[in-house]
């Protein structure tokens, strides 16, 4: 703002998630729900900033070593002339006050009076209740087959694995279907439940290999659904298909459609995200239920 | 009796369980900031090694627009200074 008029342009890059579930949110899995995160960040943070959005093969994170909220100055031959891992508004405006002079009033973020909006609201959470996931789980490698879908990805899954699954091939994993906010959508209590079953090749046992998510009595709900797998496999970073079936109803109950969905999930630490969390009905940071605190309790899983 | 206690403020136990709630919120400031450096050291070491350094160019990387057009990095507000800065909604 101070700066604009001096020629400072200002770009906001939008990257994967850092911490998936933070108020609802879901990582997208196309370039326009990317988009749709930049559109919601607008409407939640009312700002004029020019977004961006990084490809969805990550190459501007990763070309930033994967940083969630990095910061470069660039001069006008595209030399990057400051740096750091993690932005500082204090120290930009000194680099920017080096580079093309200081400004005599400076913008204090209580002048702004940005117009923040609430995250999207949604039915009723806190009705099916949260698998704990085990100690120290991390993200894993998730590719959902955009091809065998013939709507978008309404509930998306999350995988995460332990530290020694990722290590020796053996330990718990966790899938979790988490619906999208962007799509405002919720779980239909009146339809079938959930229903997810693994595909493996030889070598690769995940049990159970099928299950049914939580069918609670609340007619409508939006908490996601959850399982708690044990791998064993003969190495790591193999793979294996899960098919997903549910019903996606919007919340204006326009639509209520049956919906079957593939992923290809790799046996492998998927770094774009950081550490995982778990959240409140609210969508905030639960920070009693830290990730693997407690006994690995898995919800309405058959055999 | 009751109302006596309550009414004549014990000073010295007053000041002994400030000093006390002082004490331990001085340590979960220096524990949490202590976990959060090393919750970032990894972070940093990683941006060490991988961000372009100071005078270099920019990566040769097109990334998209708020429509979705892709365009090069290197190329965006090309007679001025730029700051590029990563976030996300969480």
């Amino acid at each position: 703002m101070d700066y604009q008029p001096k020629g400072v342009e200002f770009f906001y890059i939008y990257k994967p998630l850092a911490h998936p579930e933070y108020n609802n949110y879901v990582s997208p899995f196309t370039i326009q729900e990317r988009l749709m995160h930049i559109m919601e960040a607008k409407r939640r943070l009312g700002s004029s900033i020019t977004w961006l959005a990084d490809t969805m093969d990550n190459k501007y994170h990763k070309a930033m070593g994967q940083t969630p909220n990095s910061e470069l100055v660039v001069d006008p031959d595209g030399v990057v002339v400051a740096r750091r891992a993690w932005s500082s508004p204090s120290e930009l405006r000194k680099d920017l006050e080096r580079f093309v002079g200081p400004v005599d009033n400076p913008t204090k973020v209580s002048d702004l009076d940005l117009p923040q909006q609430p995250p999207i609201g949604t039915v009723a959470k806190g009705i099916v209740e949260r698998v704990e996931r085990p100690d120290g789980s991390l993200p894993m490698m998730i590719e959902p087959i955009m091809e065998t879908s013939r709507t978008p990805f309404y509930a998306k899954l999350r995988a995460e694995g332990t530290p020694e699954l990722y290590q020796t091939g053996r330990g718990t994993m966790y899938i979790g279907f988490h619906l999208d906010p962007l799509y405002r959508v919720h779980w239909n209590n009146e339809a079938p439940a959930l229903q997810y079953e693994i595909t493996a090749a030889e070598g690769v046992t995940i049990s159970p290999a099928k299950g049914t998510g939580a069918h609670p009595e609340e007619k409508a709900d939006a908490d996601p659904r959850e399982f708690l797998l044990e791998v064993d496999v003969d190495k790591p970073g193999q793979d294996f298909n899960l098919m997903v079936k549910y019903y996606a109803c919007d919340d204006a109950l326009t639509f209520c459609v049956p919906v079957k969905q593939e992923y290809q999930v790799t046996l492998a630490r998927d770094t774009s995200h950081d550490w995982s969390i778990t959240t409140n009905a609210d969508g905030t940071i639960n920070r009693r239920r830290r990730p693997g605190q407690g006994r690995p309790r898995p919800l309405n899983q058959n055999d | 009796m009751y109302i006596t206690q309550m009414a004549v403020p014990n000073h010295k136990a007053s000041t002994s369980r400030i000093k006390a709630g002082l004490l331990v919120g001085l340590l979960l400031y220096l524990g949490s900031n202590t976990a959060f450096s090393q919750a970032r050291q990894p972070l940093m070491e990683r941006f060490e090694s991988n961000a372009p350094q100071i005078g270099e160019l920019l990566p040769d990387i097109a990334i998209h627009d708020d429509l979705g057009n892709l365009v090069n990095i290197r190329e965006l507000a090309n007679e001025n200074y730029k700051v590029l800065v990563l976030g996300c909604l969480t």
